[in-house]
Formats: C-alpha cells, sequence, structure tokens
C-alpha cells in the first residue's frame, strides 16, 4: 500500500516534469526539469525493487550527465529560445504524431494478456553482481573500452585546434 | 494492492511520446538531445519493469546498465561535437547548420 501511495506520487511527479520539460520554451527550466525526471526515474526503480539501478541512476545521469547538459547548455545556446518550433515540422503536426505513438503503445499494453505474477522480490545486488561479473562479462569489458574510446574522442572533438582562439 | 506491470509501462510509454515530441520539434541540438535522453530512459524502466513483473532473472537489469552506460558515452560525444559547431559556426540551431565546411 505504501509503495503504491509512493508510486503514484513519482509517476505524477514524473509525468509534470516531462510536460515542463517537452513543452517549455526556456532550455534551461527544460534542463532543470529534465534532471528532475532522472531524479524521479531513479525512484521508480528502487520502488521497483533494483536498488543497484537507482544508485547507477543518481550516479551517472543525475551526477555525470545532466550537469555535462547544463554545462554545454551554459556555454552554447541563448537561453531564451523564443521559437520553439521545427521550421520544417510545426507543433500540432509533431503533437499529432507522438500522441498517435502514445495511443499505440496504450492500446498495446492495455490489451497485451500480460501473466501478472509480480516475481522477482529477490532481485538483489548479490544476484546482479554474479550474473554481471559471469555470464555478462565480456559484455562489461566491451562497455569499458567504449566509454574509453568516447571519452578520448569527445576531448580530442572538443579541444580548440592550434592558432584558434 | 500492488504496482501492476500495466501502470511502470504506461509511465513509459509517456517518457517515450514526450522524446519524440521534443525531438521533431526542438531546434536547438542539445535540447533534441535531451528529447533522446528521455527516450533512452524509458526504455530502461521497461527493461526493469519486465524483470521485476513477468521474469524471475536479473538480465534486464543488466540491459539496463548497458544502456545507461551507452547513454553516458553518446552524450559525452553528442556534446562534445556540439560544442566544436558553435565554436565554428556560432550556433547550436539545427536549422542554421547548412555549410559543409565550417
Amino acid at each position: 500500500m505504501f509503495f503504491k501511495v509512493l508510486f503514484y506520487l513519482v509517476s505524477l511527479g514524473i509525468v509534470g516534469l516531462t510536460l515542463i520539460t517537452a513543452l517549455s520554451p526556456n532550455i534551461i527550466r527544460s534542463v532543470f526539469s529534465l534532471l528532475g525526471v532522472m531524479i524521479g526515474v531513479a525512484c521508480l526503480y528502487g520502488i521497483m525493487g533494483s536498488q543497484y539501478l537507482a544508485v547507477i541512476q543518481i550516479m551517472i545521469y543525475v551526477g555525470g550527465i545532466m550537469v555535462l547538459f547544463i554545462f554545454a547548455v551554459m556555454f552554447t545556446s541563448r537561453i531564451q529560445n523564443v521559437e520553439i518550433t521545427n521550421r520544417s515540422l510545426g507543433k500540432v503536426q509533431a503533437g499529432i504524431i507522438s500522441l498517435a505513438v502514445f495511443l499505440m503503445l496504450v492500446f498495446v499494453i492495455l490489451y497485451f494478456p500480460f501473466s501478472q505474477e509480480n516475481m522477482g522480490e529477490h532481485q538483489s545486488v548479490e544476484r546482479l553482481g554474479k550474473v554481471i561479473s559471469t555470464d555478462y562479462l565480456p559484455f562489461l569489458l566491451g562497455i569499458g573500452i567504449i566509454l574509453l574510446v568516447s571519452l578520448v574522442g569527445a576531448i580530442t572533438i572538443a579541444r580548440p585546434k592550434k592558432g584558434e582562439d | 494492492m500492488e504496482i501492476t506491470i500495466r501502470e511502470t509501462l504506461l509511465i513509459a510509454a509517456f517518457l517515450f511520446s514526450s522524446g519524440i515530441f521534443m525531438i521533431l520539434t526542438r531546434q536547438n541540438a542539445i535540447a533534441i538531445l535531451m528529447g533522446v535522453e528521455l527516450i533512452l530512459n524509458a526504455v530502461n524502466i521497461n527493461f526493469v519493469a519486465f524483470d521485476r513483473f513477468l521474469f524471475d532473472r536479473v538480465d534486464g537489469n543488466v540491459a539496463a546498465i548497458i544502456n545507461i552506460m551507452l547513454a553516458a558515452s553518446e552524450v559525452a560525444v553528442a556534446l562534445a561535437i556540439v560544442i566544436c559547431i558553435f565554436r565554428s559556426l556560432k550556433t547550436a540551431e539545427t536549422d542554421r547548420l547548412d555549410s559543409l565546411r565550417g
């Protein structure tokens, strides 16, 4: 019961902050509400019982990615982006397309016969660690290499060239 | 009174379609990347929900972890490219990026 109420509160927060993110013309406000969405998603992971993912979400998304976003926004853009719509596709058409996608997903979710079993009460960190370090070890190593290469590439791209300012 | 899988998937569907709306409407490249982040989060919520409610496994959590790491590297490279473009063209709006050699 407690988790149900908590789930609904967090979901309400996520929906409101997502609406602000998608619709606000001020990009700073958009970035900060996206940060709120990330924290809400971490709370959802915690409610669903995967604590390790909640911690990872807070550490990487909130601590890393969103700080990078805020930095990039402060660095590059005009803050008050007056025209938020694209020139090739208006707000109405985009709204129709995304609403159609949403309704299709809702239809599938509501009518698909899920077997409601509520398993996975023992999704512990220990089990996740065992699976990661045995079955998925090549994936973990590959992810490490990809992270290293992409960070080096990002530094190389973003560094100013010689002779330029 | 337990949380059901349908509610969780509905939240993820809402995040997904908001991300699509954001990608379609925004002009700023950074805002488009924010829409991509919303979509990735929706996918992660789906993975964790299937793990929690349908299967007695943790493979979905592993997939979500790999997804988060890939999102981190993707954002690092993409924001570096945006900053580089801004430095040479003085704008980050996608409609104005129409010259081949900055």
